[in-house]
């Protein structure tokens, strides 16, 4: 009797210990107050670039960096007057109640150092002001006359680091520059850093140009030259300044581009009052007929993966954007929306398909998904045509016309960022290198 | 020239004199009974009639548990010596013949006191061992007794089941909820709650790129309104894909952007969602 007694009190005793511990256990789980925040400030991340230590040219470096970074319309270098501290040493952590006080997000600090063997050395430090701690810590090293470039590969790394996409101002842009009159007009191939810097002549202007693209490889340029005695497609080493023509063809050849590897090109041959698209074989100089279709299909651009061509035909009465198989089978048409569509472009990592698209009298650059889902329309004008991507997938650079002559510009796919490029003459057909080696 | 004579004020009349006297006498009680001096900044006292709600704070204290029915279980006896008066003015002794010979009553009102007889209770009675008690009550209803009656209400105290309660129990009711409510024991009041989420939108640089998530922020206020350990995004802000790693980092940033926090969120722990979806759609 006793023990059934004592055994009742022991069960009782863990049943309300066991509802005491079921009791607390979810007030101690729920106790945090929860908040939700799903409106944001997408503002230009203000950073605090003050200037390297070392020598002069230090302070051209760190002119590029914020240059580079503000032109991206995602950063906002801060006024160096209102800096706490003129010269942070680049191997001591800062104070960051101060960077905090004039509301820093990031502060770069570094150190330029002009080597033994001659080499220029920039050694880097990017900070989280208000978590106190480092993100990055990095040192380049060039030639001292290639300071540029290492200043551009000091903002890719800040870049990447803070938008968690891939810097592109390591890179350079190709572009048919635009001068004369509208009877006497003079179209050469230009090309130039990403920031406008160090442009020069590719071609002299004794014939038109038009619509150069480069190799993913970034060595070599196709485009096409019109000849009162027909077109012509040429591959240019850009390095090296060799020069080929593409096969001969009895119509008139157009748009060509690279395939990812750049073993080929593929483009648009008009014959016979038919437009189709032809694929050549770089290394052997053979032709494959893509399509058949009588209507005008052109503009041809490949996967990053090389599997698929996206194009633009008429075929069904109105230019829309189609995708193919590599060999020129599988044809869908993916765009389905008011206007005409044409100059499909995808995109280096393949999420996106940028366009030309004319609704009306405006015309709009937009980018869509290749299944041709989630349509964007990012600029508005008289005239936007021709996008190149940027490397990093993100911005765009195309060509406006407003009336006064065709000018380059910029968007990111966001839709937030729309600025004219750093060349002030008249351009069209951009086309944006991969980043420099 | 004058002429001589009485002036009339040169003589104490009797009513000059009367009057001396009352003043004298009225100076002389002013004196011996002085009235108090004034107590300067004394308040009229005041009648308080009614006292604001307060605010209840108490904390949630347990789990939920079950609650017996707050309501009294209804007496079957106790609808029969009143039934509900019919329309036509019934005789309250005897309704049942009443009922059942009341051919003249309009047709809706005559349902009523059908109701009201002891032949309806027997239909509510949930179990079906209870018609025999049942029909012994009808029978007794006749013979009212109040010691019948108490011994009725006790038998069904004690057969008939507790009834389910419709007042308020469990994670429902304020001491018994199962998540403290956030004007309650942490003395954040939802307002509050919605004043830091307008500051941390501000204070959050949102990253919209092309891939956007939603990162949860989990961090303690201490006393003096700074943070307490570091915020944590759970690891999202280690994560190898740079865009998650930064979204983590930009949403911890706004976090630290708003120490030193209000006094009012001190020593409490927050979890805050920043849906970069969402806001980037919108903004």
């Amino acid at each position: 009797m006793i023990l059934r007694n004592l055994s009742r009190a022991i069960l009782a005793v863990l049943a309300v210990t066991a509802a005491c511990a079921a009791a607390l256990a979810p007030m101690s789980a729920a106790a945090d107050i929860v908040v939700n925040v799903d409106q944001g400030a997408s503002q230009p991340l203000p950073i605090a670039i003050p200037v390297f230590a070392g020598p002069a040219v230090a302070g051209d470096i760190q002119k590029v960096i914020a240059n580079d970074l503000q032109s991206s319309g995602l950063f906002k270098p801060l006024d160096p007057a209102t800096f706490p501290q003129v010269d942070p040493d680049a191997n001591v952590k800062p104070t960051f109640d101060g960077w905090k006080a004039i509301s820093a997000q990031g502060l770069l600090t570094g150190a330029v150092t002009n080597d033994a063997d001659g080499h220029l050395r920039v050694d880097f430090r990017l900070w989280d002001v208000y978590a106190g701690e480092q993100l990055l810590g990095l040192q380049f090293t060039s030639t001292p006359e290639n300071w540029r470039r290492i200043a551009h590969k000091v903002a890719d790394a800040v870049y990447e680091k803070l938008t968690g996409q891939q810097g592109y101002f390591d890179t350079r842009v190709v572009f048919v520059s635009v001068s004369g009159s509208p009877a006497h007009r003079v179209r050469r191939l230009e090309i130039m850093d990403q920031d406008g810097f160090n442009p020069s002549h590719l071609t002299d202007g004794g014939a038109e140009v038009f619509t150069p693209r480069y190799s993913s490889k970034g060595q070599e340029l196709t485009y096409m030259v019109l000849r009162p005695s027909g077109s012509t497609v040429y591959v240019l080493n850009i390095e090296t300044g060799r020069q080929e023509a593409l096969g001969h063809f009895p119509g008139m050849v157009f748009a060509p581009r690279f395939s990812p590897d750049g073993s080929h090109v593929v483009l648009s041959v008009a014959r016979d009052g038919n437009t189709d698209i032809y694929n050549i074989t770089l290394a052997s100089g053979a032709t494959r007929r893509l399509t058949t279709d009588p209507g005008i299909d052109t503009s041809p651009c490949y996967s990053p993966d090389g599997t698929q061509i996206a194009f633009n035909s008429d075929r069904a009465g109105n230019p829309e954007l189609y995708l193919m198989d590599a060999d020129g089978g599988n044809v869908r048409r993916i765009s389905f929306g008011e206007g005409r569509y044409t100059t499909p472009v995808w995109s280096p990592d393949g999420k996106w398909i940028a366009f030309t698209k004319q609704t009306g009298n405006v015309f709009h650059i937009g980018v869509m998904r290749p299944d041709g889902s989630g349509e964007r329309i990012l600029t508005s004008s008289y005239l936007d045509e021709g996008p190149s991507w940027a490397p990093n997938s993100h911005m765009i650079m195309f060509s406006r016309d407003t009336g006064y002559g065709p000018h380059l510009w910029m968007a990111d796919i966001s839709g937030r960022v729309l600025m004219a490029a750093p060349y002030n003459l008249g351009a069209t057909d951009p086309t944006w290198s991969p980043l420099l080696p | 020239m004058r002429t001589a004579g009485h002036r009339p004020g040169d003589r104490l009349t009797p009513a000059l004199a009367g009057a001396l006297a009352l003043h004298l006498g009225l100076l002389a009680i002013l004196l011996l009974h002085p009235s108090p001096p004034l107590a300067i900044g004394s308040a009229v006292p005041i009648t308080i009639v009614s006292h604001a709600p307060t605010t209840d704070s108490r904390r949630a204290i347990q789990a939920p548990e079950e609650h017996a029915a707050q309501t009294e279980t209804p007496v079957p006896q106790a609808k029969a010596p009143e039934p509900p008066p019919p329309p036509p003015p019934p005789q309250p002794r005897n309704p049942q013949p009443k009922a059942v010979a009341a051919p003249e009553p309009t047709p809706a009102p005559s349902k009523t006191p059908l109701k009201a007889t002891p032949t309806p209770k027997e239909e509510a009675k949930p179990t079906p061992a209870q018609p025999t008690p049942k029909s012994k009550t009808a029978q007794k209803s006749d013979n009212f007794s109040l010691d019948s009656l108490q011994a009725d209400v006790s038998r069904s105290l004690k057969r008939s089941p507790p009834r389910p309660s419709f007042a308020e129990r469990g994670p429902t009711r304020a001491e018994t909820a199962t998540v403290a409510r956030v004007d309650a024991g942490s003395g954040v009041s939802q307002s509050d709650v919605a004043g830091l989420s307008q500051l941390l939108q501000r204070l959050w640089n949102v990253n919209c790129g092309d891939e956007t998530v939603v990162v949860t922020v989990s961090f303690k206020v201490g006393d003096d309104g700074l943070l307490v350990g570091g915020v944590s995004a759970h690891g999202l802000e280690t994560s190898s894909n740079p865009a998650i790693s930064v979204a983590a980092r930009r949403a911890i940033d706004a976090v630290h952007k708003v120490a030193p926090y209000d006094p009012k969120f001190r020593n409490n722990s927050f979890t805050v969602k920043f849906d970069a979806q969402k806001a980037c759609a919108t903004s």
